[in-house]
């Protein structure tokens, strides 16, 4: 206990001791882990609203216009019976045109012009959460339109499944810059801790003499970059909250979420956790590094 | 306790030790001597290992140094109490916390070492004095704090390196009993110097070393 104290108080020390090499490496840390802490929302993000939209995949059948109300729900009985289907909802022609109406008034004009009520009626099915697959859909998809009382078959897949490539090349492009970061971060770490080393090397080599062993010696290097790690990582997440409030103020401002889910998610107290830890893993890397490089410079 | 089989070493071909051999016995007081460049400090960083010897054989404590493994070292260098000719002290601790760096590498809990520091630090003079930086100090105070960082830990073995080289004659005669009086708890001393005066005063086994050579081994009864 004694010990560890010693030894913290020592890693300490060295960072006091060198302020603006610290300075400039917990910069450095911060905006680094900053990269990445921002890669890492936007991944979560869209992979929220990817989830939420593929929560509202409907399928909509419309039906043809000469499809009597019996059959209507003869059909509706038949589409129900799958376990695909969560739910179904009609919707006459009237309502398609009141819906119309109501969404678009400025286009009165364009109605007008094609006859009394354009709008087929249609059914409006609900896809089981279990069921929402492309190759899923699609099927139930074949299955709708093989119906003989079917029209059409319209669905949202295509571009929720063009925003899942997205979303997977998202992922690709965040790892890929995630470690060239990490990489820069450990690079940039384990060189604060060679200048500490290099300042201090005569107190090293007084310690050795003295008959302390390398972990003695070397357990403040080690706890130095952990410091500056963790340091960093904290405050680049701060800075991460801070422009993750702002854009969300924004973004309440315009009134927009682009339609998707329920707003925007800040990193997950887990995920928050994980990325601390990574800090510290990193600037504990970062020593390692340099001490080993001293090593060989040494033999 | 130190025995040495036909060591020799050489920096860059250059012959700093040639051939020597000798046996110091448990509790012997022994003074290391010769002219400057004779092999004096070689000898001694040999004896706890901050060197390694081209060729010969080492024992300390019965332990041949030629088959100490790396991690063993500290351990070795722990019985080993050693005098820098320089000093060595961190200029950036207090006298206090250079002393106590030899205790703290070997885990020792802080009650014990504040006491342990603070008894030695009493028993070389410099009681009144823990907190001040080293280089604020003079040679001779400079001198006492390596001393008693070298015999803080108790060791089996105190090696002193020109322990006197920057003092005058009185001083000299202070460090000199600091040094008998370790000697006095049973350590086995070994103090390299080119004084001459310091031989005078107290009639020990003397070792001379005249380039790289043992010249002359005169032990007591002689
Ligand atoms: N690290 C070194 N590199 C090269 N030569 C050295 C080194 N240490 C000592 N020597 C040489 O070895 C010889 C013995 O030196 P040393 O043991 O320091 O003598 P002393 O301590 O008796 O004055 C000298 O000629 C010295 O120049
Ligand atoms: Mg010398």
């Amino acid at each position: 206990m004694t010990r560890l104290r010693y030894l913290l108080r020592e890693a300490v020390d060295n960072i006091k001791s060198n302020r603006t090499t610290t300075f400039v490496a917990l910069a450095t840390t911060t905006f680094t882990m900053l990269g990445m802490g921002v890669f890492l929302l936007l991944y979560l993000n869209v992979q929220e609203a990817l989830g939420s939209l593929r929560e509202e995949i409907k399928v909509i059948v419309y039906l043809r216009d000469t499809v009597s109300p019996q059959a209507v729900s003869r059909v509706r009985a038949e589409i129900g019976q799958d376990p695909a289907v969560a739910g179904i909802e009609y919707v006459s022609r009237e309502q398609a045109l009141a819906t119309f109406r109501a969404q678009f008034p400025s286009e009165e004009r364009l109605l007008s012009g094609l006859g009394d009520n354009p709008f087929p009626a249609s059914l409006v099915v609900k896809v089981s959460p279990a069921y929402r697959s492309s190759e899923q859909v699609r099927e139930l998809v074949q299955k709708l339109s093989a119906l003989s009382e079917t029209e059409e078959v319209l669905y949202s897949q295509d571009w929720i499944e063009n925003l899942a490539v997205a979303l997977r090349y998202l992922k690709a492009l965040g790892l890929g810059v995630g470690m060239v970061l990490a990489a820069s971060m450990v690079t940039i770490l384990a060189n604060t801790i060679r200048l500490t080393l290099h300042a201090r090397r005569d107190e090293i080599e007084i310690m050795h003499l003295i008959g302390a062993t390398t972990a003695f010696i070397k357990t403040p290097f080690v706890l130095e970059g952990a410091l500056l790690g963790g340091a960093g990582a904290l405050c680049s997440l701060f800075l991460l909250r801070t422009l993750f409030g702002l854009t969300e103020a924004q973004l309440a401002l315009r009134g927009t979420f682009w339609g998707i889910g329920r707003g925007l998610v800040f990193l997950p107290d887990r995920v928050t956790v994980a990325f601390l830890l990574l800090g510290i893993m990193l600037g504990c890397l970062g020593s390692v590094v340099s001490l080993l490089q001293q090593r060989r410079a040494r033999s | 306790m130190i025995e040495f089989y036909h060591v020799s070493k050489a920096y860059n071909g250059w012959p700093a030790l040639h051939d020597v051999s000798f046996k110091i016995d448990k509790g012997e007081f022994v003074f290391l001597t010769g002219h400057s460049g004779a092999g004096k400090t070689t000898l001694l960083r040999l004896i706890f290992r901050a060197d390694a010897p081209d060729e010969g054989q080492i024992l300390v404590n019965n332990r041949n140094l030629l088959h100490l493994r790396e991690s063993e070292v500290p351990y070795l260098r722990r019985t080993i109490g050693f005098v820098f000719q320089d000093f060595r002290l961190l200029p950036k601790k207090t006298v206090f916390e250079n002393v106590a760096l030899a205790l703290k590498v070997t885990g020792m809990p802080e009650g014990v070492l504040r006491v342990k520091v603070a008894e030695t630090l009493s028993a070389v003079g410099l009681g009144h004095k823990p907190d001040a930086m080293p280089l604020t100090l003079s040679a001779g105070e400079q001198q006492r704090v390596c001393l008693a960082r070298a015999i803080v830990s108790d060791p089996q073995i105190l090696l002193a390196d020109e322990p006197t080289g920057n003092l005058d004659a009185d001083l000299s005669g202070e460090i000199l009993e600091l040094m008998k009086s370790a000697n006095a708890r049973g350590t086995t001393v070994v103090l390299a110097t080119h004084n001459r005066e310091l031989l005078k005063r107290w009639r020990r086994r003397v070792m001379r070393l005249e380039q790289g050579r043992m010249a002359e081994d005169r032990s007591l009864e002689a």
